[in-house]
């Protein structure tokens, strides 16, 4: 599935009402089983561009194209579908639910698209083993080092078999030898056919993928990409 | 891409939706404890053979303590609510899943009530207060999820 982003614009409503905007005129084409950064400092709208990308917010203006979907035509109901079936997210602040073991968060996605939760246990296990993570299924994500939960939120993004693989700041709260590391998963993952979508601020990670969006003030500055350099 | 409509089988959905709330169930277990506490009392009392006055104040009372309890639990799922419906869960998931979780406490108070039957007098104030509680449950835990849902959405469109 492409993604096309039409002239996107997004605003806020701030606490004192207040309209802020955080994207601003954005033209994006993302092609399937291609690898897509965006860079740029905090507060430059990756984090918003990423959630309109996965259809969690609606642009202000514009229009979003999943294949020929428009995002601005389309229901809720049938957004959520294809953003449960499509899509695995790997959120900034690698979120859990923390009364649930690792095994139990990782197969939450499965409970939300009604998948039988046994015929998925192998695939399961594959993964935390190429993770190497398989130690970590019974414990509680507050016992997880921050590279250890990135690991499991990857592990997480994938149970479900997604064509895109979105990522917000993969690395941030990780050292340098972690850091790499979830690239190089990004890197194999994308060489097995997962389109890659991730936002970071270090950019030094643009070298990995094959175009890079380089962004501030909520607008796409420059764009670079392997093959045209 | 034409929208592929997905064909949710709803035995598979309940039994996830059961699955996930056995999971919590370890998690908020003092909170459950409560609840069950509060609806066991009630069922207690229905059939000690108290005068119906007292039984009709006492109801009123467990029903609004479960109540509350009921809307104080729900907004505070905005986290896992969000990270929930971020994974791609639709509304009517929210809805269901968090009538699944209220229900659970009410059901085993209930059970256990309905096991020392045989002790009490009263039995149809048991079976007329478990009635209204299933009905206020199904009634306004959706509503209830609903305001949560849209306080989120709120924030999202904040910052």
């Amino acid at each position: 599935m492409d993604i096309r982003l039409i002239n996107v614009n997004k605003d806020y409503r701030s606490i004192d009402d207040q309209f802020l905007r955080s994207l601003e005129g954005v033209n994006i084409d993302i092609n399937y089983q291609n690898y897509v950064s965006f860079v740029g400092p905090s507060g430059s709208g990756k984090s918003t561009l990423l959630n309109i990308i996965t259809g969690v917010l609606r642009p202000t203006s514009g229009d979003v194209y999943w294949g020929k979907t428009s995002l601005s035509k389309a229901s809720d109901v049938d957004v959520s579908s294809i953003r449960r079936s499509k899509f695995g997210i790997v959120f900034q602040d690698a979120r859990f639910i923390n009364e649930m073991t690792v095994e139990e968060n990782i197969l939450l996605p499965l409970v939300i698209t009604s998948t039988d939760i046994r015929q998925k246990k192998k695939y399961y296990q594959t993964l935390l083993e190429r993770m190497n993570i398989v130690k970590l299924r019974n414990r509680f994500p507050e016992e997880l080092s921050g590279g250890e939960k990135k690991k499991v939120a990857i592990v997480r993004a994938l149970i479900n078999n997604p064509e895109i693989l979105v990522a917000d700041e993969p690395t941030s709260n990780l050292d340098e030898t972690s850091a790499r590391e979830v690239f190089n998963i990004f890197s194999n993952l994308n060489r097995l056919g997962l389109t890659i979508v991730i936002a970071t601020h270090d950019e030094r990670f643009g070298a990995y993928c094959n175009e890079t969006y380089w962004m501030s003030h909520g607008k796409i500055d420059k764009f670079t990409s392997r093959s045209s350099s | 891409m034409a929208l592929t409509e997905e064909r949710v089988n709803v035995l598979q959905f309940l039994n996830n939706l059961f699955w996930l709330n056995m999971k919590k169930l370890r998690g908020s277990f003092f909170w459950r404890l409560i609840l069950v506490a509060i609806n066991f009392g009630m069922f207690y009392a229905a059939l000690s053979g108290y005068e119906n006055r007292i039984l009709l104040l006492f109801f009123g009372i467990t029903s609004l303590s479960n109540v509350l309890m009921m809307y104080i639990r729900t907004g505070a799922k905005v986290d896992s609510t969000s990270l929930l419906r971020s994974m791609g869960a639709s509304r009517t998931f929210v809805l269901v899943d968090n009538l699944i979780e209220i229900m659970l406490e009410f059901l085993i108070a209930a059970v256990i009530a309905i096991a020392l039957l045989p002790f009490f007098k009263t039995a149809h104030w048991l079976f007329r207060m478990a009635g209204w509680e299933f009905l206020a449950i199904l009634v306004f835990s959706p509503i209830f999820s609903s305001v949560l849902l849209a306080r989120i959405e709120r924030q999202h469109r904040k910052i």
